[in-house]
C-alpha cells in the first residue's frame, strides 16, 4: 500500500503531465514569456561592415576571443561567377579593403548569428535536455545541464554554436535573452548604425517587425534543412550559404 | 504448487527495481526538470536573470543632454554613443565611476568610412589617403598623427568640416 502510493507521488513529477504549467510572470518581473513571439531581421543591402555587432556581442556575452556568437561575412563576387567569403576575427575589427584577384562584380556583407530555428536538430540531439526553445522562440543552453559533449554543436548547420574553452559547456546566441526579458533590444541590434539588424515582438501589434515579416520579401537560410529558422534576410543573394 | 512463489518473487523484484528506478530518478532530477518541457524550468529565469552590460540608447543622454542633443541634431545621429565608447557597465561600475574610452584615432572612424567594395555605394565612405590629400593635411598625417580625423571632425557632429586647427571642444 505505502509503496504504491510512493510511486504515485513520484510519478507526479514526468515530464509529460508537467510540460502543461504555464510558465507566469519571470520571478522580480512583469515579463511573462508566453505574451512574446520574436523575431530577427537582417537588411544585407545596409549592412556596412564595420563590425561594431560583433565587438557589442562579445562585451555583452562575454565571448571567449576567436570564438563568435554572431560574425559578419563578406562576399567577394567575381563576374565569373566565383565567391571569395572572408570573415577576418569575425568581423569584430572591421573589414580592410581585400584584393580578390579577379574583377569584382559585386560584392557585400552578411551578418550571421543563430538561427533560433523553430525546428531545431540542435535541440533534439542533447542528450541531457541541456538545450530548449523558449515559449518566445529563443533557443537556449543551461549551463548547469549541459556536459559539452558538442553533439548540438555538430548538429547546427549554420555553425552557430561553439563549445565554450573556459566553461566547457556548449554557447551560442540567447538573442540577449537577458536584455530583451528587460524590455531592451539585443546588443548587436542596438549597436548597430545603419538599422541592419531588427529584432522584435510578432505578438505585439504595434512592433514594426510585424509588417516586415508579415508583408517583405524575406529569405532564410538553407531552407533544405528544414528547420524553420526565425531569422530572415532582405536583399538576400544566390551566392549566400 | 510451490512454483507460484517463482512468481511472486519475479514480481517482486519487478517492483523493487520500479520504485528503485523512481526514487533515483527523483533524488537525480533537478526540482524543475520538466516542468514546462524537457529541460530545468528555472534555467528560463536564470537566463533572464543575467544583468545587462550595455545600457538603453536612452541611458548616456540621462548625463549627458548636450552630447546627446549635438548628435541627434547632426549627421551621426544613428550612431550609437557606446559603439565609440564603450559599454554603459564598464563606465558606471560598482565601484563608481570609470573613464570611458575616448578613441580618438582615424582606426575608429575608417571602421565604418573606409572605402570598400562590399559597402552600400550610397554611404558616405573615402580611402582615407587620397581624402586627407584633397583636403590638404596630406596623406602623411596616418602615420604622425593619430587623431588627423578630429582636426576637421567632431566624433559628435561630424559634418560640415571645420577648418584645420579650429578650437573647439569635442562635441
Ligand atoms: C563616432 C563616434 C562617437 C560617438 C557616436 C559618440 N562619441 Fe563621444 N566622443 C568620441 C570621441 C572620439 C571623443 C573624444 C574627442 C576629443 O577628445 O576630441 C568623444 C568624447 C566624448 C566626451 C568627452 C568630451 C566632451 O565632448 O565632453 C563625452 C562626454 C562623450 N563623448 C559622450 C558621448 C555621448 C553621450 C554619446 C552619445 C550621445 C557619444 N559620446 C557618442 C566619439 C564618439
Ligand atoms: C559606427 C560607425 C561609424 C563610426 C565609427 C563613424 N561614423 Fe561617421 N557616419 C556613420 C553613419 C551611419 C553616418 C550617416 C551616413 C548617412 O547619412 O548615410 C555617418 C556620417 C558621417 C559624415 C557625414 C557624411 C555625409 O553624409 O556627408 C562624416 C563627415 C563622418 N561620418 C565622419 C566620421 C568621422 C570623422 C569619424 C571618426 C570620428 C566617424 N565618422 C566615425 C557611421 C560612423
Ligand atoms: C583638413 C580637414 C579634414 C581632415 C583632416 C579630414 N577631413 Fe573628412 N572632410 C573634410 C571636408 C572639408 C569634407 C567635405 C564635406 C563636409 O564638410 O563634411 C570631408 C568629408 C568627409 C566625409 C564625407 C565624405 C562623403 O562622401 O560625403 C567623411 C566620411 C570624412 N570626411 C571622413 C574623414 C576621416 C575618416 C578623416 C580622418 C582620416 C577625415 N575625414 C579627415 C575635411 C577633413
Amino acid at each position: 500500500m505505502a509503496g504504491a502510493a510512493i510511486t504515485v507521488a513520484l510519478l507526479r513529477i514526468t515530464p509529460a503531465q508537467a510540460a502543461e504549467h504555464a510558465i507566469g510572470m519571470l520571478p522580480g518581473t512583469n515579463y511573462d514569456p508566453e505574451e512574446h513571439l520574436y523575431a530577427y531581421v537582417i537588411d544585407i543591402t545596409k549592412c556596412i561592415g564595420c563590425g561594431m555587432c560583433v565587438q557589442a556581442c562579445s562585451r555583452e556575452n562575454k565571448v571567449p576571443d576567436h570564438f563568435f556568437r554572431t560574425w559578419v561575412e563578406r562576399y567577394t563576387v567575381s563576374e565569373q561567377g566565383e565567391v571569395i567569403v572572408d570573415s577576418p576575427n569575425g568581423g569584430k575589427d572591421g573589414f580592410k579593403p581585400i584584393t580578390p584577384g579577379f574583377k569584382v562584380a559585386k560584392s557585400y556583407f552578411v551578418p550571421k548569428l543563430c538561427n533560433h530555428c523553430a525546428n531545431t536538430p540542435c535541440t533534439q540531439v542533447c542528450p541531457v535536455g541541456a538545450s530548449y526553445n523558449t515559449p518566445e522562440g529563443v533557443v537556449l543552453v543551461d549551463p548547469k545541464r549541459c556536459i559539452g559533449c558538442g553533439y548540438c554543436v555538430q548538429a547546427c548547420p549554420f555553425g552557430s554554436r561553439f563549445i565554450n574553452p573556459v566553461t566547457k559547456t556548449a554557447e551560442k546566441c540567447t538573442w540577449c535573452y537577458h536584455r530583451v526579458t528587460k524590455g531592451m533590444k539585443p546588443a548587436c541590434v542596438e549597436a548597430c548604425p545603419v538599422g541592419a539588424r531588427m529584432f522584435g515582438d510578432l505578438k505585439n501589434e504595434r512592433d514594426p517587425i510585424r509588417k516586415i515579416v508579415t508583408e517583405a520579401h524575406l529569405a532564410i537560410l538553407q531552407p533544405e534543412k528544414l528547420t524553420k529558422p526565425r531569422c530572415y534576410y532582405l536583399g538576400f543573394d544566390k551566392e549566400i550559404r | 504448487m510451490k512454483h507460484h512463489r517463482h512468481l511472486v518473487r519475479a514480481g517482486a523484484a519487478l517492483i523493487g527495481a520500479a520504485l528503485l528506478f523512481f526514487v533515483v530518478r527523483a533524488l537525480v532530477m533537478p526540482k524543475s526538470f520538466g516542468r514546462f518541457g524537457h529541460f530545468r524550468g528555472d534555467n528560463i529565469a536564470e537566463q533572464a536573470a543575467i544583468p545587462a552590460v550595455h545600457g538603453a540608447p536612452e541611458a548616456c543622454a540621462e548625463c549627458h543632454m548636450e552630447v546627446a542633443e549635438t548628435k541627434v541634431a547632426g549627421k551621426h545621429a544613428s550612431v550609437p554613443c557606446q559603439d565609440c565608447h564603450g559599454p554603459l557597465a564598464l563606465h558606471i561600475t560598482e565601484a563608481g565611476k570609470e573613464q570611458m574610452p575616448m578613441h580618438r584615432s582615424f582606426t575608429l572612424c575608417a571602421r565604418c568610412h573606409q572605402q570598400l567594395a562590399a559597402r552600400p555605394a550610397a554611404f558616405p565612405q573615402i580611402d582615407l589617403m587620397e581624402h586627407l590629400d584633397v583636403v590638404g593635411a596630406g596623406h602623411d598625417a596616418l602615420t604622425t598623427n593619430e587623431a588627423i580625423c578630429f582636426d576637421c571632425h567632431r566624433p559628435h557632429s561630424p559634418s560640415p568640416a571645420l577648418a584645420p586647427g579650429t578650437k573647439t571642444k569635442s562635441r
